[in-house]
């Protein structure tokens, strides 16, 4: 007697194809409302809600765009922090040779971003220096970064609160423009931001929080918003190492490159809370 | 004749120029006097329409007779391209005025938040800081 499995009867059924497509197309995933598939090849999946899949263009600070994004006097900087701003020189800083911009200052740029929700991870895609950020959603199993995995971003988890993406980041390495990059107030390996997404209509609202225990005796707070819209990305944006360090020849050798030799340290700039540890002769 | 033209003081406290806020870009006052600008004339010789700062060649004949070759540096290519601006905007060989912020270091001849305005009186564009 000839046998026949199951599965090789189920094969050779059309009825039994037909059964087997619409179970298949019932376990695809639903097709994304991502604007892009970013990057192509990797699982995409439903955007989950809620759906903050597009780009953006900064607007300016929240609610009345005002102290944005801080105002550098407003900061309270620890001791070792204030040290490092006042002994900071414009030419060290590695924006000379291409580094990326990090946040909290990339939340301020002027340039567009796209957000990319996927299955497993948020994609965040910038104008600026080409960054592209990875937010590896929770529950997904993603690997934790290993101890030598500090980088410019950082390693980002998110997750999804109602109507918020939360991103944590940490895991910075040490750059001598990570809290501000105008000035030069440095940020340390213990850096982290936490940032809450929110969009309301074609309004993308940003929280931004960024700890730094070795540089901030207080977080930095601001909230920032951004406008939806179709226009793509300019990019590439393709940083050249030549003309990036271009102005730097520009500095008198003998002036340096020092902003308290140019008048960036009125004292109204000083951070008020260094000024009060001065005061109680603690600095 | 291609001259430089002048030079002359705009502002006495180049801290005024110093913003209060937290800027994410890199400060200009290291490297380029923002108590002065100057103005000069010449012929383009280069546009290099590159990021982060794009560079305009300039070649001005001083009042001595000798050629200088001036840099005006502009903001972001990006920005720039958002506003109409491409590698092509301006051509070697057309004549232009420009005012920016000289350089700090002596015999550089590089400028910063250049007004530009070719000869037929059009702006190739206002000072970008982006």
């Amino acid at each position: 007697m000839k046998t026949t499995s199951l599965h090789s009867r189920l094969l050779r059924s059309p009825t039994a194809y037909r059964v087997l497509a619409a179970v298949a197309v019932l376990l695809l995933p639903a097709p994304s409302t991502a604007q892009d598939e970013f990057p192509p090849g990797l699982p995409s999946g439903p955007a989950p809600a809620p759906d903050l899949t597009g780009r953006y263009s900064p607007l300016t600070c929240a609610p009345n765009g005002a102290n944005c994004p801080f105002i550098v006097a407003d900061l309270i900087l620890t001791a070792v922090g204030q040290k490092m701003w006042d002994g900071y020189e414009e030419v060290i800083g590695p924006k000379f040779d291409c580094a990326q911009a990090t946040p909290p200052s990339l939340f301020a740029d002027p340039y567009r971003f796209a957000i990319h929700q996927l299955t497993d991870r948020v994609i965040f895609e910038y104008e600026k220096d080409d960054i592209i950020r990875t937010v590896w959603l929770t529950g997904w199993g993603h690997p934790e970064p290993g101890a030598y995995d500090a980088s410019w971003q950082g390693h980002s988890i998110g997750w999804y609160e109602d109507d918020t993406l939360v991103v944590v980041t940490d895991r910075y390495q040490y750059d001598p423009h990570g809290i501000e990059d105008f000035g030069g107030i440095p940020s340390s390996t213990l850096k982290r931001v936490t940032e809450r997404y929110r969009r309301d209509g074609d309004r993308l609202h940003l929280q931004a929080l960024t700890e730094d225990p070795l540089i901030l005796e207080e977080p930095i707070y601001f909230e920032f918003e951004y406008l939806a819209g179709p226009e793509p990305l300019i990019l590439p944006y393709r940083c050249e190492l030549d003309q990036a360090r271009f102005p730097t020849r520009y500095a008198d050798p003998e002036k340096g490159t020092n902003l308290a030799d140019f008048g960036g340290r009125d004292p109204d700039l000083v951070p008020l809370g260094v000024r009060e540890l001065e005061q109680r002769g603690e600095e | 004749m291609m001259r430089k033209r002048n030079c002359f003081l705009v502002l006495a406290c180049a801290g005024m120029l110093l913003p209060a806020v937290g800027f994410s870009h890199h400060a200009q006052a290291p490297f380029f006097d923002q108590s002065r600008e100057v103005e000069i004339e010449g012929v383009v010789t280069r546009f290099d329409f590159r990021n982060p700062h794009p560079v305009l060649y300039v070649d001005v004949t001083n009042e001595t007779g000798e050629v200088e070759s001036w840099e005006i540096q502009f903001g972001n290519a990006t920005g720039l391209r958002r506003r109409g601006w491409h590698r092509d905007i301006i051509q070697p060989g057309e004549r232009v005025t420009a005012r920016g912020h000289p350089s700090w270091n002596p015999g550089t001849h590089g400028m910063q938040g250049a007004r530009v305005r070719k000869e037929n009186g059009s702006v190739l564009g206002a000072p970008i800081e982006d």
